[in-house]
């Protein structure tokens, strides 16, 4: 399964419960396109602390129609990962988020489809 | 003594490492707090300790950790299901520990009924806690063991965040694991790291062929027949998932391993058994004749997981199938058999919000006179239901309540257990709020009151006629009637207190008990 093409949902900066709103956003907007599998990625600065998953709760409980991974990645490796990718992500800034993401090269830029604060 | 450790270990609390005494029904004691008796008596009617072998393996396990446990083995890892009491044997060695539940923290319905009503909590989720709380299992995380946690109350890990740092579990796994299960296997073998959560939606669920085939007994025979259900019912979520029928050749080996292993009764798994080989909700009689002869063939007693009252109405009146069903399944070996049954509510206005196709082949505007033609069909056939009510729908109103309490009273000549849940949301329903005390009317009390009443009086005949009859039962049964005996004074009180009417259709069930 997790070799399957999944649409990335990039979340960068801390969320909580108040965030939901944009997580749902950014599921629906993956679904728009017609992707059934979806990957939310998160970047923390404390790896290991779940209280993201506030936030997420209400997307995962409220979604049956995609197959959806959650994974958990430290802010330190998020520049490295930038650089990497090469099709269109769905961005959710959380705190800091946009702050992060602003030094980002254009290219980058342009593949980001950011869910707006 | 044999020197075998494996590395991936699959378990359950005691609450689900059971045979419940080979009564799968005394399996529901355990979603309730020990009332009336010592929690280690309460323990043992409903979850007595499993048989294992020298290493621990049970003799009898829970369908999904066994399936799990087959698909492992098959890919060539050292992998079994362990009881609970032998874990220490093998977490020092162990890479992976598996869990799986029907109900970790007492979340799902009837448990968290339960719970709201007594203010206890259940003995499942103590159980489970208990479980988890176990040092072994802290070294052995300390060491380097992932824990992956699945099966259908998967989701509760997401309102016990806690819980889930607490004891560290690395992965949930919420949906059918068999291919899922393998990729995160496979990460914790190569060092990758594992995803937090994974939700396996209807594009990722397995296929027959990758569906693998148990190699150990099941808890009380269970065998799956088909997966998923068309029925679309709103506050389902296995209706989500796409329909499939296990072929009759996967269904007599898994027979054939629970019988070799010595489990000689089965119980025939599915949403609605009675869909079983067919198109959509049209019925198919051959496959389902076929079904119950060779079930027959090898098993001494069948039960039925789920069937819809409308699959049974429509069996019957089309195809005289229960009758024919009957014949097959009914000999010296077995008088009755059980199945649990969706009421859900007496109300067609809420019914067609909820479950506008439950009633299929017939319309939903018919369903009262469904459910009590169903309850007709099921007593004269000596099928014993254990039916649910769900309280606190959304959009439920003071009349949807009425309708249900009229139904009740049609329903009480038929023998049957009547249990009302309150809501919990799942299937599409999974965005509403949850139903708490705060809400409770006396429509919903009296609505409990009706179910609590018709229960006890139908528990004692079913006891004695057909679930726990014989000698080596008494010790049980015996059990049971003093807990009965005990919740039918307590419950008198509590109506005496709070001022609520005796219920005087008792008298008029008491007539058709005669």
């Amino acid at each position: 399964m997790l070799s399957q093409r999944f649409t990335e949902v990039w979340v960068i900066g801390e969320v909580d419960e108040t965030d939901s709103e944009l997580l749902k956003q950014a599921l629906t907007t993956a679904l728009v396109k017609g992707s059934r599998r979806v990957r939310f990625r998160f970047y923390l600065s404390a790896p290991g602390n779940l209280s993201y998953m506030e936030a997420m709760r209400h997307v995962l409980l409220e979604n049956v129609a995609a197959s959806i991974v959650v994974e958990e990645k430290p802010i330190e490796e998020l520049k490295r990962d930038l650089e990497t990718i090469r099709d269109e992500i769905i961005v959710v800034p959380g705190r800091d988020g946009l702050r992060l993401l602003n030094d980002s090269p254009q290219r980058v830029k342009s593949l980001m489809k950011v869910v707006g604060r | 003594m044999s020197q075998e450790k494996f590395e991936i270990i699959l378990t359950t609390d005691r609450t689900m490492m059971s045979n419940h005494h080979g009564r799968e029904f005394l399996g529901f004691m355990a979603t309730g707090p020990p009332i009336g008796l010592p929690e280690s008596l309460w323990m043992w009617i409903a979850a007595p300790k499993m048989k294992t072998d020298e290493v621990g393996r049970p003799w009898q396990a829970p369908y999904a950790l066994r399936k799990l446990e087959a698909l492992l083995q098959d890919k060539g890892y050292n992998a079994a299901v362990i009881d609970p009491d032998h874990l220490n044997r093998h977490l020092p060695n162990a890479k992976i520990l598996m869990l799986s539940h029907h109900d970790y923290f007492a979340l799902c319905p009837p448990s968290s009924e339960w719970w709201v009503v007594t203010k206890q909590e259940p003995v499942n989720s103590r159980s489970f806690k208990r479980l988890m709380n176990r040092p072994e299992i802290a070294q052995a995380k300390r060491r380097g063991m992932k824990i992956i946690a699945g099966g259908p109350a998967a989701w509760h890990w997401l309102y016990k965040l806690d819980y889930w740092m607490k004891w560290g579990v690395d992965t949930v796994v919420d949906g059918e694991g068999e291919r899922i299960v393998l990729d995160l296997v496979e990460k914790v073998y190569s060092g990758e790291p594992l995803p937090r959560y994974v939700f396996v939606g209807p594009r990722d669920v397995p296929t027959i062929e990758e569906i693998p085939e148990i190699k150990h007994a099941s808890v009380n025979g269970l065998v799956e027949i088909m997966r998923g259900c068309p029925r679309g019912c709103k506050f389902c979520s296995v209706t989500l998932r796409p329909l499939r029928h296990i072929p009759l050749e996967k269904i007599e080996r898994e027979i054939q391993v629970n019988v070799r292993e010595g489990v000689e009764t089965g119980l025939l798994h599915s949403e609605d058994v009675l869909l079983y080989g067919g198109r959509g909700i049209i019925l198919n009689p051959d496959a389902l004749i076929k079904l119950h002869r060779l079930a027959k063939r090898y098993w001494k007693s069948i039960a039925w997981s789920h069937a819809s009252l409308a699959a049974i109405k429509n069996a019957e009146e089309e195809y005289r199938l229960i009758s024919r069903i009957r014949e097959i399944v009914c000999d010296e070996g077995q008088d009755y058999w059980g199945v649990e049954v969706g009421i859900e509510t007496g109300s067609v206005k809420l019914a067609k919000k909820i479950m506008p196709t439950k009633s299929a082949p017939y319309p939903i505007e018919k369903w009262p006179e469904i459910v009590e033609d169903a309850f007709a069909i099921m007593h004269e056939n000596h099928i014993v239901p254990a039916a649910t009510l769900i309280l606190g729908l959304p959009e439920e109103t003071q009349d949807d309540l009425t309708a249900t309490l009229e139904l009740l009273d049609r329903l009480e000549p038929y023998r049957s257990l009547i249990v009302p849940m309150f809501f919990v949301p799942m299937g599409v329903l999974k965005n509403k709020d949850w139903f708490t005390t705060v809400r409770i009317t006396e429509e919903h009390v009296e609505v409990m009151r009706k179910c609590f009443w018709h229960s006890l009086r139908w528990a004692e005949d079913i006891m004695d006629r057909f679930y726990l009859k014989g000698f080596y039962a008494y010790p049980v049964r015996l059990l049971l009637k003093l807990f009965l005996s005990y919740v039918r004074r307590k419950e008198r009180v509590v109506e005496e207190r709070v001022g609520i009417r005796r219920i005087e259709a008792e008298a008029v069930a008491q007539k058709a008990l005669r």
